[in-house]
């Protein structure tokens, strides 16, 4: 990273800059001549005499010299702007790209610091400084070099102008200048330094924050809120007063400034007024100077503004680059390869400290094809042990050994063939397919390359990051011998049915809502499986199932999938939505179906204003209803109170919108207001659907139930069913999945739902999934990428019929693979070929079970 | 089944007939419906349970199981509650609970229960009292099935033919 501002503004953009000062200094002209021609105009044209007179090689009289002026005007006037507008462009272009490429070299640098220097580095700092504290550098970055060379020169042409008329005019103009010369740098230093402190500030801010968040539970189930507010004023009165000062002195510098530049005049009026009085002075001279100060006094407040935004800007860069410029980084060394070698380490100590659960004197010799036990308590120097062996951490002293490589550094090296899983894995916010994957992810994407390519890719190049695009396949089929995608969903769906994940692929992927568009095929043998399922009379599903029919009224659905009997296609597109499109408006009001709607909403609307008033602050209940909003209650309290005096017609259109979109979203089966009990009003709803879709568009956004293909607004399941599963039957055993599973397996078409649940969310960092499920998904990941060595902190570890299952699975997937258990099972280790007993740190015995357990089994 | 209806059975629930009806209301607003068939269970012995039911309609028999054999021990209809220990704790279920006939409940959810708690604490203590004099009533047959089985151990035992 660039040591100071200026050398990272000027290496990585000289060239931008050179344009805008070259399109700079050539405005220049321009705007002189702007200001000339209007004074020619007033002159020459409208008080010269002497016409015809010559203009640029034309003779012209009087009114045709001033339309030839004024044409030049107005040429200028576009020319000048048109100038002004490219230098804003190529500032601002300028400044972005510089911004996208400071942003991009701190992340980089994150991604490449030494592993115990990412320990005591916080999230919270990362994410201000790339997202907060460098994002006024690009703003200023684009005038850096531009605002000095014009400002200064205009400064240098008006004194030199000056100056070569009266020297000593020239010099009384300017004789106030080293003062502020000497004096705004001397307060400015004090502002640097209170900057510098508010950059810190607000990073411990972040990273409270950040800590406060995170932990979240721990402080309301400890009741330590109190003490977290306060931690948070004090933070923020800090921040206060370094703002409250910074602003002091910079209105203070403004303040003197302003004192001077103005002073000078004083200066000219008294000095100058007395030597006119004693006739040492010509009055035009006087007059001149005070015009030619005024001239001066611009440029040189601009440089002025311009050096206390440099030196602002310039503290904030210092500070990024103090926290991540400074860095020795790791880099990404020629890879290591463990196959088939044998791995040995020699006397090798921790730089975690002993009674930091760090580890001494540990020598191990790991052979292709064993299981290795690692005996002993998780902080006992376990887990630093299992990192080391993971290549996760450097040995601060002793040696590895893996074939002709030796040092210490060997094992950070491996991170092709080695893999790591603990209790508490880490998991991507993506599919399960995504974080599978991880593990064989190459160094770029390949196919298909988006549209804008060239485009990304120049300006990657122009801003110094990784033109790679994310939403290719990144997957390095080639390193397991995959043939291509198709054929990797198919291996990552053994792994992850071997670890007991398929029930869960198939129900998430049951009820994944997956767009007919991008997944044809899917959707395909969705509809396929629809004919086969609703032939089974045998599968169980009637009772659970409530079908699209055309003539009845559905219970399980909403009024708006009643009265259109469809849905729209995106679930996105929410009732409200719905509400106010003018179609469905004006298709409701001539079924007369628009009042019924209406009358429904406000009689929910009632009784939940009733009901829900009483909740007082506490919204979380009424989200979980999941009608109205807790914020909307007032509203429709007023809505309720304006009813009960007017009729329905007196509604205002967002009014009518909202009890709409309210009745719209009511289930009678799950929400039970009895407002859809009554059979002559189901009537009605039912017999309004063909008229209501005689008189609506459907095309591309509705679809019908009972259209023939996959409808994308609803989920896998319901497609299959050709209806929903009844609300009031979701306690049923076996449950609804459970029976159509079967169903479907009977038949050999289960295979696309568990697809389609390989492209399902785990959600954020794996919300959804439990713990258990984590560490299989963590260990598919690991497993996926058939690693030389798979450490094992923590996991399948042990006695119980689970775990059992997954270790069976792991010599399934991985036949002969090396593996290494921490645990302080020790029935794992008698099935072991190695147990290393560490106890405090150090190894306590060695050797096959047969010898470790002899003792024990004497006694 | 209307919202009107179900707050009526309810009242008539010894568990329940004491609350407020604003927030018996409001309880079953925020309940969802089930439908039992004939043969199926509403909970099992054993299972991890989260919500208690309500019946609306129906009976079902309560059954427990020693030595591999599930015996009937009871037998519930329409306004009884099961499963209210589920409301309160985790924990596994300690009887099975199978519908005879078609049977109607109201699932109560524990988290919505307790959430509803909080906003109406004097809704707990009512159930509280219910609950405790139903602890009462079972400890007391405990005591007396003891006494009764010691009782029957020392005549045994005590007659030398």
């Amino acid at each position: 990273m660039d040591r100071t501002l200026l050398q990272f503004v000027w290496k990585s953009s000289w060239r931008d800059q050179l344009i805008i000062v070259i399109a700079s200094l050539v405005s220049f002209p321009i705007i002189l001549a702007t200001l000339y021609i209007p004074k020619l105009i007033v002159d020459e044209a409208l008080r010269g005499e002497n016409f015809p007179k010559s203009y640029l090689g034309m003779e012209l009289e009087q009114l045709d010299f001033l339309i030839a002026l004024c044409a030049s005007l107005l040429a200028l006037i576009i020319v000048n702007n048109g100038v002004k507008y490219f230098i804003n462009v190529q500032k601002g272009l300028t400044g972005e790209r510089l911004l996208r490429r400071l942003r991009y070299v701190v992340f980089e640098r994150v991604t490449l610091f030494p592993l115990p220097r990412l320990r005591n580095t916080s999230p919270g700092e990362v994410v201000q400084i790339v997202a907060a504290e460098v994002e006024p550098i690009g703003g200023f970055a684009g005038e850096m070099v531009a605002t000095p060379v014009y400002q200064g020169g205009q400064l240098l042409v008006y004194i030199g102008f000056i100056l070569a008329q009266d020297p000593f005019l020239g010099l009384a103009a300017i004789f106030l200048f080293p003062v502020q010369a000497y004096v705004v740098p001397k307060v400015q230093r004090i502002v640097v330094r209170l900057v510098q402190k508010r950059i810190r500030n607000v990073r411990s801010m972040t990273a409270e924050i950040n800590e406060a968040v995170g932990g979240m539970e721990a402080m309301r189930i400890n009741d330590a809120r109190e003490w977290h507010l306060a931690r948070m004023s004090e933070r923020l009165y800090t921040n206060f007063r370094i703002r409250y000062r910074i602003f002091l002195l910079k209105y203070a510098i403004k303040f003197a400034n302003n004192v001077i530049n103005n002073i000078t005049p004083f200066f000219f009026y008294s000095f100058g007024g007395y030597l006119v009085i004693q006739g040492r002075m010509e009055l035009g001279a006087l007059v001149a100077i005070l015009a030619a100060y005024k001239d001066i006094a611009s440029p040189w407040r601009e440089l002025l503004n311009y050096y206390q935004s440099y030196s602002d800007i310039s503290a904030r860069y210092d500070a990024v680059y103090d926290a991540y410029g400074r860095e020795r980084l790791v880099g990404r060394p020629e890879p290591v390869r463990l196959q088939g070698e044998e791995i040995v380490l020699d006397n090798i100590g921790s730089d975690v400290p002993l009674e930091a659960g760090g580890v001494e004197e540990v020598s191990l010799t790991i052979r292709p094809g064993q299981t290795v036990v690692v005996l002993g308590e998780e902080e006992g120097g376990r887990t630093v042990l299992l990192k080391l062996i993971a290549g996760l951490a450097l040995p601060a002293r002793g040696t590895v050994r893996v074939g002709s490589e030796r040092g210490r550094d060997v094992l950070t090296r491996a991170y092709r063939d080695l893999a790591h899983v603990t209790r508490a894995p880490h998991i991507l916010s993506g599919t399960f397919r995504e974080n599978v994957a991880y593990s064989l992810l190459g160094q770029q994407g390949h196919g298909e390359k988006p549209e804008d390519w060239a485009r990304r890719e120049r300006e990657a190049r122009l801003t110094g990051a990784t033109p790679e695009n994310p939403e290719m396949d990144w997957v390095d089929y080639e390193r397991i011998g995959i043939r291509d995608a198709e054929a990797f969903d198919a291996y990552v769906l053994e792994i992850l049915g071997a670890l007991g994940l398929t029930r869960e692929l198939f129900i998430r992927g049951l009820w994944t809502r997956l767009d007919p568009r991008r997944e044809p095929q899917l959707a395909e043998q969705a509809m396929a499986a629809r004919q086969l399922v609703t032939r089974d009379a045998d599968a169980g599903l009637s009772g659970l199932v409530e079908r699209w029919q055309r003539d009845a009224y559905l219970e399980n659905a909403t009024l708006a999938e009643n009265l259109f009997f469809g849905v729209p296609d995106s679930p996105k597109m929410r009732s409200a939505t719905l509400a106010r499109r003018t179609d469905v408006r004006k298709a409701l009001v001539a079924t007369g179906m628009e009042e019924e709607v209406l009358r429904i909403g406000l009689e929910a609307a009632e009784m939940l204003v009733e009901l829900l008033g009483s909740l007082g602050r506490d919204g979380a209940l009424v989200e979980q209803l999941g009608l109205i909003e807790h914020a909307e209650i007032e509203d429709y309290a007023r809505i309720v109170a304006a009813q009960r005096r007017r009729s329905l017609r007196w509604l205002s259109r967002g009014d009518k919108v909202m009890l709409m979109r309210l009745a719209f979203e009511i289930v009678p089966l799950r929400h039970r207001l009895g407002v859809l009990d009554s059979p002559e009003r189901r009537e009605r709803i039912v017999k309004a659907r063909r008229p209501l879709r005689a008189r609506i568009d459907a095309e591309g956004w509705l679809h019908y139930f009972d259209d023939t293909g996959y409808l994308p607004g609803l989920p896998l399941i319901e497609n299959v069913l050709g209806g929903r599963p009844r609300i009031d039957r979701r306690d049923a055993q076996p449950p609804v999945e459970q029976r159509l599973g079967q169903a479907m397996l009977s038949h050999d078409i289960h295979q696309f739902v568990i697809a389609a649940g390989l492209r399902t969310e785990v959600g954020l960092a794996g919300s959804t999934l439990s713990p258990s499920q984590a560490r299989r998904v963590a260990l598919a990941r690991a497993l996926a990428a058939k690693p030389a060595l798979l450490v094992l902190d923590g996991v399948a570890d042990d006695s119980s019929d689970n775990h059992r299952a997954l270790r069976e699975a792991m010599e399934k997937i991985q036949p002969g693979g090396t593996r290494v258990f921490g645990t302080q099972n020790e029935a794992l280790a008698r099935e072991a070929d190695l147990v290393v007993r560490l106890s405090r740190g150090k190894v306590v015995a060695s050797g096959p079970p047969s010898e470790i357990f002899a003792s024990d089994d004497a006694a | 089944m209307s919202l009107s209806r179900e707050c009526e059975i309810l009242r008539h629930s010894p568990l329940f007939a004491g609350v407020d009806l604003a927030q018996l209301k409001l309880l079953v607003l925020m309940a969802e419906n089930r439908t039992f068939h004939d043969g199926e269970c509403l909970m099992r012995q054993g299972e991890d349970g989260n919500a208690a039911f309500v019946l609306l309609n129906g009976d079902a028999e309560i059954l427990v199981e020693a030595h591999g054999k599930d015996t009937a021990v009871a037998r519930v209809g329409a306004h009884e509650v099961v499963g209210e220990m589920a409301l309160l704790t985790e924990g596994p279920r300690s009887a099975t609970v199978r519908a005879l006939g078609t049977v109607q409940a109201l699932r109560i959810d524990r988290t919505t229960f307790l959430k509803l708690l909080k906003q109406f604490p004097e809704m707990g203590l009512e159930l509280l009292r219910v609950m405790t004099d139903r602890l009462e009533h079972t400890t007391a047959e405990l005591a007396n099935a003891r006494a009764a089985l010691a009782c029957a151990a020392s005549g045994s035992s005590g007659s030398p033919a």
